[in-house]
C-alpha cells in the first residue's frame, strides 16, 4: 500500500528530518487526554492495538516513487507493531507533565514506529497522552484519530478514512504561477529579516507550561475578544496579545530587528472531509508580518492582523502555498531544507502560534468520560518557541512549548502569568 | 442601489453553506453564527465574498455583533449601505 505525499506533508517531512539531524529526535507532538477516572492499561492496549491493526500506514515510512514522486509506504507485514503503552503513577501533587514532556522529547524506536501512548495516573485524575510523528498526524487529525478509536470502540464501526491522494503531476501551470506568486510574498517578507531569539539547535529538551481556563475565564475571554476585535475574531485576538506578551521577551533580550514573522497554520479540510482525512497533513498557512513598533496599540495591531488575514483570503495565499508546496517535492529532503534556508535566510518565524477551535468534542475515551483534551507540541528550532491554543467543550487550553536556551525561568513565568491574565 | 434582504440571505446563506460543506438548510438566518461552526478564518472568506459579490468592504467596520451574529443581520447590514 502506498499513499502519495503532498507538497505540504513533504515541508512537514523536511522539518522532521531538519529536527533528527539537529537532535536525533523528529518533529513530534503529543495530544493529552484528562480522563475522569483510570483505565485499565492492559485493556487499553488491547484496544489500541485492534485499532491500530486497520491503519497499514501506521507503520509506514517515506519513499519515492519510479515517477519522482514521494509517497508514504506501508510494509507488507501481516501485523502492524504492537503499539507501546506506558503507565506511570505519580502523587497527586507531582506534576503530570514531566512524564508527558519526557515521552514527546523521547525518539521512537524505529523507522515503523510514529505513535506512543503514556497513561498517568495520579489516584485522583487520570491523563492519557499519544505522543505522536507529525508527517502522520496532524494536530486536528490526532484529535479526530482518538474519535475514530472511540467509535470503533463503541460501535465497532467501520473506518471510513480516506487514503487516496493522486500523485498530483498535472496542472503544472497553476502550481508555477502559485510559486510564483509565493516566491513574491516571501521576498517582500525577506525585506527586513524578523526578530528571532537565538538558539543552540543542540539544546534539549523541549518545556512545555499549560494553562487550562475553565468554562466561564473562557466565556469571558471570548468576550473581550469579540469586543475589542470584532465578532468571532477570536484568533486574531489571540495572536494579538501572544505578539504583545512576546514582544515584552524580545526587548528585554535587545533582539534586533524591526518585525515579527508570525506562520499561524490553518486546517484546509472541508468540514465534510474531516473525519475522513484524518491521517498525514492537511493545512496551509497564514504569514503575518508585525512592525515591532506597531505591537504595543492593541488597537492598531488587531487591524494589522485582520487587514492582512482579509488581504491574504483575498489573494487566495493560503492555496497559493499548497499548490506551490508540490513543486518542492522533487527535491530530496536535505535540498529542501537547504533551499527553506537560504530563501528565509534562516528566519522562519519569531515564534509559532496555533489556534484550533472545537475541532472534534469527544465526551468518552473507551467508558470514561473525558474531561478535556489539550496539546503538547514540540516546538521546531528555530524558533524553538510556540504558543498554542485549543478549545474543548468550551474549555480554552494555552500551551507555552519553549527550550532552555531561549527564556529562562523568569521570562517563563513572566509568559505564563501574561497568559492568565488574558481572562 | 437597494437590495432586497431577502435575497441577500439567499445568497449569504448559499456562500456560508460553501464554506462550511454544509446543506445550505441547515443554514438558519436567525441563529447566531458561531452556533454554526463559523471560526475567524470561515468568517472572513465570508466577508470576502460579501465584497467581491455586493462591492462592501466590511472587514474595517469594527465587525459588531449585533450587525455581524446572524445571516438576517448581516443582510440587513448589506441592503443598508
Amino acid at each position: 500500500m502506498k499513499r502519495y505525499l503532498t507538497g505540504i506533508d513533504w515541508i512537514v517531512n523536511t522539518l522532521d528530518y531538519t529536527a533528527k539531524a539537529q537532535s536525533g529526535i523528529g518533529n513530534h507532538s503529543q495530544i493529552i487526554l484528562e480522563l475522569k477516572n483510570p483505565l485499565e492499561p492492559k485493556a487499553l492496549a488491547e484496544a489500541l492495538n485492534s485499532f491500530i491493526q486497520k491503519f497499514p500506514l501506521l507503520n509506514g515510512f517515506p519513499s519515492r516513487a519510479i515517477n519522482l514522486c514521494p509517497y508514504w509506504k506501508a510494509p507488507l507485514v501481516k501485523k502492524a507493531l504492537p503499539v507501546r503503552v506506558h503507565t506511570v503513577k505519580l502523587n497527586v501533587d507531582s506534576s503530570y507533565l514531566l512524564p508527558l514532556a519526557a515521552q514527546v522529547n523521547a525518539a521512537f524506536q524505529n523507522k515503523r514506529e510514529h505513535l506512543v501512548f503514556t497513561l498517568i495516573e495520579t489516584g485522583k485524575i487520570t491523563f492519557l497522552g499519544m505522543a505522536f510523528d507529525h508527517r502522520i498526524l496532524d494536530a486536528k487529525g490526532a484529535e479526530a484519530f482518538l474519535y475514530l478509536f472511540q467509535n470503533y470502540y463503541q460501535n465497532k464501526e467501520p473506518l471510513r478514512i480516506s487514503y487516496a491522494c493522486p500523485p498530483h503531476l498535472n496542472n503544472w501551470m497553476e502550481k508555477f504561477l502559485a510559486g510564483r506568486q509565493i516566491n513574491r510574498f516571501l521576498l517582500s517578507l525577506a525585506k527586513e529579516p524578523p526578530r528571532i531569539l537565538p538558539c543552540d539547535p543542540l539544546n534539549e529538551p523541549c518545556k512545555f507550561k499549560v494553562i487550562h481556563l475553565n468554562p466561564g475565564q473562557t466565556e469571558r475571554l471570548t468576550g473581550i475578544a469579540y469586543e475589542r476585535a470584532g465578532y468571532l475574531m477570536f484568533m486574531p485576538y489571540a495572536l494579538a496579545r501572544s505578539i504583545q506578551i512576546m514582544h515584552g521577551i524580545f526587548q528585554e533580550k535587545n533582539i534586533s530587528g524591526s518585525t515579527y514573522l508570525i506562520p499561524v497554520p490553518i486546517d484546509t479540510r472541508a468540514k465534510e472531509e474531516e473525519r475522513k482525512e484524518t491521517l498525514f497533513n492537511h493545512f496551509s498557512f497564514f504569514l503575518f508580518k508585525i512592525s515591532a513598533d506597531k505591537v504595543n496599540d492593541l488597537g492598531g495591531l488587531l487591524t494589522e492582523i485582520k487587514n492582512q488575514m482579509y488581504a491574504q483570503v483575498k489573494n487566495k495565499l493560503p492555496e497559493a502555498i499548497v499548490n506551490a508546496s508540490f513543486l518542492l517535492r522533487i527535491a530530496s529532503l536535505p535540498l529542501v531544507n537547504f533551499f527553506l534556508k537560504l530563501i528565509s535566510k534562516k528566519h522562519f518565524a519569531s515564534f509559532y502560534f496555533t489556534c484550533l477551535n472545537n475541532a472534534h468534542q469527544q465526551n468518552k475515551f473507551m467508558q470514561e468520560e473525558v474531561r478535556n483534551i489539550f496539546h503538547l507540541p514540540r516546538t521546531p528550532k528555530p524558533p524553538g518557541v510556540g504558543i498554542f491554543f485549543n478549545r474543548f467543550d468550551n474549555k480554552l487550553n494555552i500551551t507555552l512549548s519553549y527550550f532552555d536556551d531561549l527564556l529562562n525561568d523568569q521570562q517563563v513565568n513572566q509568559i505564563t502569568k501574561n497568559l492568565e491574565a488574558l481572562e | 442601489m437597494v437590495l432586497d434582504t431577502k435575497q441577500v440571505e439567499k445568497k449569504l446563506i448559499c456562500q456560508l453553506a460553501a464554506v462550511l460543506s454544509v446543506d445550505s438548510k441547515k443554514i438558519k438566518p436567525e441563529v447566531p453564527l458561531h452556533t454554526l461552526g463559523v471560526d475567524s478564518l470561515s468568517f472572513v472568506e465570508l466577508l470576502v465574498f460579501i465584497e467581491k459579490e455586493f462591492k462592501i468592504k466590511l472587514m474595517e467596520s469594527g465587525l459588531q455583533a449585533e450587525d455581524f451574529k446572524t445571516i438576517h443581520s448581516l443582510a440587513s447590514r448589506i441592503s443598508r449601505q
